[in-house]
């Protein structure tokens, strides 16, 4: 069925199809409609671009099906042997979750060489997929996030610490956003609406989690010395306001998700002690004596 | 080699027969190398699928041809198949991502910069191919640490390395002669698994966590894993489970806790299954999920009570 109608030069009725591949049917037209509706439904899941088009000449018109080679044919640029196995290694270190990493690689001619094991795992996420399509379709989109209703032009999807994110300008706010595709309450809404791919993207930036958010605070905490090297290394140096004398550290940090700050506090466990300002204090001795 | 159904076949069939055609008669334990398609279905399919393949009106010149020595195979005719299939969107964005990560990771260390040639130059003619445009998918991995080159530089050189390692349980540093196997980034950190020579086992270790390294002279004991066939960096079914139940709107608690198993129950809940990797691990963990998380079962060796005396301990420190 695939070579009918890659050689075709003008789209084929199912029945045309049938007379090409003989043998591979059923004399029975049910039977045949049948089989034939599930061939054409696998090829096009494998990829393959079956267009379903109005046959030249009929009337009343009647619709065929055919594979433009325009559509079919690889047209992206010769990589070298060299470019590719470097970009499988690449495919192969970093590797997205239920992705094939080798279909790209057959298209373009296969790779000779090893498989290594991938340095990062990057996770799947449920709305990765209509995300991708909709920049890809530059479809504009609609869901519900921290329960109101955004519309939204995706401009981006990015992976970073262990999230996913989507960069998209927000139609409403008149500005670009970054969403966590997790957070995002139910499904996205793909709309038939189009945009112009937005110019300006702001970075997400690698910073630690609960500097983002909406309400800010100086939380001053103090690390023991066991420990202060490793705060350090995420918090970085300049957080330190004073080192005393028994080694442990005072730091000041800008806090704007205090609910992420405390599970990061909760991580030295009783080597971090939150002394200011007093709610932050209070709410953590709350906290743990709820526990107790 | 992968087993294939009848779909992959046709599938990577698509894209064997353009490059057999484009070669001068390839071997067949190139092509099946080269495609990953096993020598018998290779052959079998050539022989008994390809070579009847052909479009109306069925004259010798529009039949496929297919020749074959011991060793060697010939596709003729197969116009129509001249080519691969298109690579989609979706396939370009993730390859763009993959190799563009790869590179800001490469070049945020040192050392492997004249790997990189042939990567940029495949990523710079992608990239011209879609117009110049920014790829639509990107990949941040952890920012790499202060030690990440220097354990990097063990596996390479297969060299022993002491550690001295930040222990979270005893709030102290301990001294672990290692033997680097690998790195990897998830969660937002970068971890090394490796022997460990103090306690004979194979380890995973934050590479944040390590404060110093100290590059010893002695040989290695040991051979790294075959790691193409572990999937799972962390060997989570090695670690006792624990079991707690949450409300679903507690669901943001969990970030930064990437390795819990989470199923949602009825009554708007939650069930976590927990590979307690430490008893420091299993602490931080109660205490972020607060008084309504519902501790159904805790691995042997750990208290009951491990949540009210945790607390305590911690409350000790704003008592004092």
């Amino acid at each position: 069925m695939i070579s009918a109608l890659l050689s075709t030069e003008r789209p084929l009725s199912r029945h045309e199809i049938r007379e090409r591949i003989p043998g591979a049917y059923a004399e029975s037209d049910e039977s045949f409609r049948r089989a034939f509706e599930r061939d054409k439904d696998e090829l096009r899941a494998l990829g393959l671009p079956i267009s379903l088009e109005r046959i030249p000449g009929t009337d009343p018109p009647l619709e065929g099906y055919q594979i433009r080679q325009s559509d079919y044919e690889a047209d992206h640029p010769l990589l070298d042997p060299e470019e590719i196995a470097a970009l499988h290694l690449a495919s192969n270190l970093i590797h997205l979750q239920d992705d094939d990493i080798d279909s790209p690689f057959y298209k373009m001619g296969g790779v000779l060489g090893d498989k290594r094991s991938a340095i990062s795992e990057i996770p799947n996420e449920t709305l990765l997929d209509v995300c991708l399509h909709a920049l890809i379709e530059r479809s504009t989109i609609f869901f519900t996030y921290k329960n109101a209703r955004r519309e939204v032009n995706p401009i981006r999807v990015v992976f970073s610490g262990s999230n996913w994110y989507l960069i998209a300008y927000d139609k409403d706010r008149l500005d670009v956003r970054h969403f966590r595709l997790d957070r995002i309450e139910g499904e996205i809404e793909l709309t038939l609406e189009k945009f112009t791919l937005h110019k300006e993207v702001s970075e997400i930036s690698q910073e630690a989690p609960w500097r983002f958010g909406e309400e800010e605070r100086l939380v001053e905490f103090k690390i023991n010395k066991s420990h202060a090297a490793w705060a350090l290394e995420i918090i970085g140096e300049t957080a330190v306001h004073e080192e005393l004398p028994d080694g442990s550290i005072i730091l000041h940090e800008v806090v704007r998700d205090w609910e992420i700050f405390r599970s990061f506090i909760f991580s030295f466990l009783d080597a971090a002690e939150v002394m200011a300002p007093p709610e932050s204090r209070q709410d953590i001795i709350h906290w743990l004596e709820s526990m107790q | 080699m992968t087993n294939m159904n009848t779909l992959e076949r046709i599938k990577r069939l698509l894209s064997v027969l353009p490059w057999i055609e484009s070669q001068n008669g390839p071997y067949i334990e190139e092509v099946s190398s080269r495609f990953d398609y096993p020598q018998k279905e290779l052959i079998e399919d050539l022989e008994n699928v390809v070579f009847f393949v052909g479009v109306y009106p069925f004259t010798p010149d529009c039949l496929i041809e297919v020749s074959m020595t011991e060793e060697r195979v010939w596709v003729r005719y197969a116009d129509w198949f001249r080519q691969p299939m298109k690579l989609n969107k979706r396939e370009l964005a993730s390859l763009r991502a993959a190799g563009e990560a790869l590179i800001e990771f490469t070049g945020s260390l040192t050392g492997d910069i004249e790997e990189l040639g042939p990567l940029e130059r495949a990523l710079t003619k992608l990239s011209a191919f879609e117009g110049e445009t920014e790829n639509l998918l990107e990949i941040k991995l952890a920012t790499p640490t202060k030690h990440l080159l220097e354990v990097q530089g063990s596996i390479k050189d297969k060299t022993v390395i002491q550690i001295e390692y930040l222990v979270g349980s005893r709030s102290e540093l301990s001294k672990r002669k290692i033997e680097p196997e690998r790195i990897f980034s998830t969660g937002g950190n970068w971890y090394v698994h490796a022997y460990c020579k103090n306690s004979l086992l194979k380890k995973t270790f934050r590479v944040d966590r390590i404060k110093n390294i100290k590059i010893l002279d002695e040989a290695r004991e040991t051979q790294p894993d075959d790691v193409s066939v572990s999937k799972d960096f962390f060997n989570l079914d090695e670690f006792p489970n624990a079991i707690i139940e949450i409300s679903y709107q507690d669901k943001p608690l969990l970030d930064g806790f990437p390795n819990i198993e989470v199923e949602e129950i009825p009554d708007e809940k939650l069930k976590l299954s927990c590979p307690v990797a430490s008893e420091a691990w299993f602490k931080h963990l109660l205490m972020v999920l607060g008084i309504n998380a519902e501790i159904q079962e805790v691995p042997d060796g750990i208290k009951e009570n491990i949540r009210s005396e945790t607390a305590r301990q911690i409350l000790n420190i704003y008592n004092s």
